[in-house]
């Protein structure tokens, strides 16, 4: 015990010593700018980038191996599926041109302003997810020098709500998840479009959900409701799919309600997305 | 002259370890986490910083942690310094225990790194349930099944460590 003790008080205070320095040095360079990654881990990250993206490749490619050898059948019935699907959306998109020329001609009547959205879009490829339990994000291969910032949303090719940008390198940035336990969005639900906030939770977080919560009196919220970015707050743009009421349920004590919502975009299997650098929405 | 001050035995043995951090990180970040079991991946770091310690001792357990924690801290997501912080002590105090009081055979490692993964486990939901206010029970059962899922695999770390240091059990 005598020779434990000595071991102890030789090597512990130096020992302590260092790790304290190290902690600090990293803790102060960290602290520099929020968000922006520090060189050493933008240079870390910068260089684990290519096997990132060459692992994501390899599984990619086995993948498809795979699915083409066990997937064939379900693949080819998926494929007649959105033929349907296409042939449906284009007699839609043909009456929605008619509706908007009907509308155009109305507004040049009335006289109303033009209601506009404007979208300017970074695309990126996911090259790795997060490794750990208590999180959710994923890295994509745009940064700084693509003009990403810190808070720039992200979403998939249906403008579905995906996450927003956390931690910005040269040459990647970190998202953080929708379904993330820390991630907060406005949104709008229901039919009379009542304010609400989705907020993630992380018993959710593990079956990929979301909660939605802070709802006010008014509001009615039933199942299958789709629920849309309210664009308050300035960092999302109004009117992204989040996702689509899948339950409702109340708090312990019944006196506060809340829904699970399904995320619209599968941020898990996402290979492609798109960054929005800047908007401008006139309503 | 300068070559004489130098312990090659020392410096060539740094290197291995290096190799073997970077081996770790290889394994914990592109293949461990690609696969997750009921939403919940292993965690196989600590182990070994662990393993390191029981073949080296406290002192090159606590360096291998230290660089270990650094670099396993730059590649998460954040600005976090948990793993800078951690990883050195577990390497120090498993490093004495096995110096003092433990054997360095499989079940000591076992019992040593399932006390470093559970460790480990607390101080990761450690934030999320102070400063998030997240309820216990759903991060009990992710720390449960990360160390749960962790403890198979803690075993290459141990033979790894075993291999490098070329330390003869049998004796």
């Amino acid at each position: 015990m005598k020779k434990f003790k000595d071991y102890l008080k030789k090597y512990g205070p130096r020992l302590g010593l260092l790790v304290a320095c190290a902690a600090i040095l990293l803790g102060i360079t960290q602290g520099r700018a929020e968000g922006e990654a520090i060189a050493a881990k933008d240079a870390a990250a910068s260089m684990a980038q290519p096997i990132k993206q060459a692992s994501t490749g390899i599984v990619g490619w086995l993948e498809g191996i795979y699915g083409y050898m066990f997937r064939y059948d379900r693949l080819q019935e998926e494929n007649e599926a959105l033929k349907v699907e296409l042939a449906e959306t284009k007699v839609l998109l043909r009456s929605a041109r008619d509706a908007e020329r009907e509308n155009e001609r109305y507004r040049e009547l009335l006289g109303l302003r033009d209601k506009h959205k404007h979208l300017v879009f970074e695309s990126a490829k996911v090259i790795d997810r997060s490794t750990s339990n208590w999180s959710r994000s994923f890295t994509i291969n745009k940064g700084e020098e693509s003009g990403l910032e810190v808070g720039d949303c992200v979403v998939d090719s249906s403008y579905s709500l995906v996450g927003q940008i956390i931690e910005l390198g040269t040459g990647w940035s970190t998202v953080r998840s929708l379904v993330d336990a820390d991630m907060r969005v406005g949104v709008l639900v229901g039919e009379g479009g009542a304010a609400a906030m989705v907020v993630g939770d992380f018993a959710l977080m593990q079956k990929d959900r979301i909660k939605l919560g802070y709802l006010t009196g008014e509001a009615q919220v039933l199942k299958d409701d789709v629920l849309l970015t309210s664009g308050k707050g300035g960092f999302f743009p109004v009117g992204l799919v989040v996702g689509t009421v899948e339950s409702l349920h109340t708090e312990a004590g019944g006196q506060v309600e809340y829904a699970v919502i399904a995320p619209a975009s599968e941020s898990g299997a996402l290979t492609q997305v798109f960054v929005i650098k800047d908007f401008n929405i006139v309503e | 002259m300068l070559l004489d001050l130098i312990n090659i035995r020392k410096v060539r043995r740094a290197i291995v370890y290096f190799g073997l951090i970077l081996a770790a990180l290889f394994f914990q970040n592109t293949i461990l986490a690609k696969v997750p079991i009921l939403g919940v991946t292993a965690m196989v770091i600590p182990c070994f910083v662990v393993a390191a310690a029981f073949f080296e001792g406290g002192v090159w357990g606590c360096v291998f942690g230290l660089v270990l924690g650094i670099f396993y801290d730059l590649s998460l997501a954040g600005t976090s310094l948990l793993f800078t912080i951690l990883l050195p002590i577990i390497g120090f105090a498993s490093g004495s225990l096995v110096m003092f009081f433990l054997n360095r055979r499989p079940l000591s490692f076992f019992l040593v790194s399932a006390a470093a993964l559970i460790i480990t486990a607390f101080c990761q939901m450690f934030a999320l349930l102070v400063f998030s206010q997240t309820k216990v029970l759903p991060l009990l059962i992710t720390g449960a099944l990360q160390v749960l899922w962790t403890l198979p695999l803690s075993f290459t770390a141990y033979y790894s460590c075993r291999k490098i240091s070329g330390l003869d059990l049998s004796k």
